[in-house]
């Protein structure tokens, strides 16, 4: 669904990704894992548009989408969840979620989506009209893939979905992140939390220094000891 | 550095809003003893009434200024010169015969394409660069309107004259010019469309969410530099109309856009940028202290007393009197 070949990017003169080169096929969870500073986060902002790569290829759906603006992206489906949450703190939970269905195809289904959201996380139609400054971590989190769910994703990129939560809050939410998934949307998951995310991912990636050093279905990195050592920390 | 006693953070916001009151209600006190000592209370509702008609004008500059900010974080120094270009069309059209209340959404369109344009070609472009090029880049554009317009229209002054111009109300003995009145009025009913459309529509909210964070609304997909070229039409549509009020009410010429602008940014600051009551409470208290300073010092020190608040704001609360 998504095909990046040889992807350099970065910031100015600062060059972050090497010659990335990564597959993203329909329904499945792929994930990247990697330390700080590996590069995770540039990927994703580069796959939304948000940073120009200096050369390489990213195609979805078979279409080359170098060229299109990050909200030309959102159109076609792209839809990203930006790390730490990135909420609007002094819109309401509701305003949230509809701007999240700004495209116009996703505004059309806003009820629908409205609707399955709250059915997703019942406490954000508690909550609807509180300013989202005033929930707690774990429902801030909620409404960030909420409000990214409204946008009728056909590809959803989370990065970093685990951040600062408590880890009974991770369990639940890798919970949630598989029956999204479940419900037909392909996932590309960006986390430092390998254990929990090789355990729901079906491709995963290594990336280190900017470079990939390591592909394969979840399940076989979850027990490579290399990854092991490094990151799951047995 | 913590200070070695440190009460909670409600406290001390309580605390510090508890003395500001107390202070505030001091100084209100004693000014109402010292007027009943020289026995001109009886002035005192005269000043009011006017403070706060003034105050709806600089409210309506403040409106546009403050959304412009709010959503591109850029100071729009050439507002001045919008508004009084915006009152040129109000007023040449009230010659060519026709009403100034009609003339008015005419100098609203112009000046939103004019606006349009502005930010398209010369603000958008450079918005990539930081900040300091596209406010930089409105100050050139202020100093080549004003000298345009100086150049063109000489600096005569001028006043838009309507049929209500001549009309004044007699309400318990004050005598309010019925001009004011209308102005305070269509400021009041532009300012709440503005905030009806900003909390309202689809459009309104994305300006809103670009203003708390630009970067997540381009992942919304929300176009963003079509939602800066329409905020910025929107507000030199509105300083069109502030500029005809301004026009009716008292009088404009190629040079008066300065200081409105600086007026309009001190009302911003004093309630905070992007907020619309903010800024039209902001406004009539920045109208109202005028008046009185002028009525109490004399003329010469009410722009003195707009820029003592604004500094006093910047110093105790800089991020406005209403934010939480």
């Amino acid at each position: 669904m998504l095909e990046i070949r040889g992807l350099d990017a970065g910031y100015g003169d600062l060059k972050v990704l090497w010659d990335v080169t990564l597959d993203v096929r329909e329904k499945e969870v792929t994930a990247v894992l990697g330390p700080n500073g590996a590069g995770k986060t540039t990927l994703l902002k580069t796959i939304s548009g948000l940073i120009k790569p200096n050369s390489g290829e990213i195609r979805f759906l078979g279409k080359e989408i170098n060229k299109l603006k990050s909200f030309e992206r959102v159109r076609q489906g792209i839809v990203q969840i930006p790390e730490g949450r990135q909420l609007f703190p002094q819109l309401t939970v509701v305003e949230n979620l509809e701007l999240g269905a700004y495209t116009k195809n996703a505004r059309k289904r806003l009820k629908e989506s409205l609707e399955n959201v709250f059915q997703l996380f019942p406490i954000l139609k508690e909550r609807r009209n509180q300013s989202a400054s005033t929930l707690s971590g774990g429902e801030q989190q909620m409404l960030a893939i909420g409000r990214g769910l409204m946008a009728t994703p056909v590809l959803l990129m989370l990065d970093e979905p685990s951040l600062g939560l408590a880890p009974k809050l991770v369990l639940s939410l890798f919970d949630t992140i598989k029956e999204i998934n479940r419900s037909g949307i392909t996932l590309l998951l960006v986390e430092q939390n390998v254990a929990s995310a090789l355990s729901i991912a079906d491709q995963a990636y290594v990336l280190e220094n900017g470079r990939v050093i390591m592909k394969g279905k979840g399940a076989e990195l979850l027990n490579d000891p290399y990854v092991k050592k490094a990151y799951v920390g047995l | 550095m913590k200070s070695r006693i440190s009460l909670p953070k409600s406290i001390t916001s309580r605390l510090k809003l508890a003395v500001s009151i107390i202070v505030i209600a001091a100084i209100c006190l004693s000014f109402y003893y010292y007027l009943g000592l020289r026995g001109e209370l009886g002035n005192l509702p005269p000043i009011l009434v006017s403070g706060i008609l003034v105050g709806g004008l600089y409210g309506l500059v403040a409106v546009g200024v403050s959304i412009i900010l709010g959503v591109m974080r850029v100071i729009n120094l050439c507002h001045g010169e919008l508004l009084v270009l915006g009152g040129f069309f109000t007023f040449w059209a009230v010659n060519f015969g026709l009403d100034p209340f009609l003339a008015m959404p005419i100098a609203f369109i112009i000046l939103f394409v004019l606006g349009l344009a502005l930010q398209s070609f010369i603000i958008n472009p450079l918005l990539k660069y930081g900040l300091n090029p596209p406010v930089l880049v409105t100050f050139g554009v202020a100093l080549a309107f004003q000298n345009i317009m100086l150049l063109l229209w000489t600096p005569d002054v001028r006043i838009i004259h309507t049929a209500i111009s001549d009309i004044n109300l007699q309400i318990s003995g004050i005598s309010i010019p019925m001009t004011r009145v209308v102005a305070l009025l269509i400021a009041l009913v532009l300012a709440y469309l503005t905030r009806l459309f900003l909390v309202k529509t689809f459009f309104g909210k994305a300006l809103r969410a670009i203003s708390q964070n630009s970067e997540v609304a381009l992942l919304m997909g929300i176009d963003t530099s079509r939602v800066n070229i329409f905020c910025y039409g929107l507000g030199a549509g509105l300083a069109a109309v502030a500029g005809s009020l301004i026009g009716i009410v008292f009088s404009f010429s190629p040079v008066i856009g300065g200081p409105y602008m600086h007026k309009a940014f001190a009302v911003v600051v004093l309630g905070g940028m992007g907020n619309v009551i903010g800024a039209v409470v902001g406004g009539i208290i920045l109208g109202v202290s005028e008046t009185f300073a002028s009525w109490l010092l004399g003329g010469g020190y009410t722009n003195a007393v707009a820029y003592l608040i604004f500094i006093l704001v910047l110093i105790i609360k800089p991020t406005g009197i209403f934010a939480k």
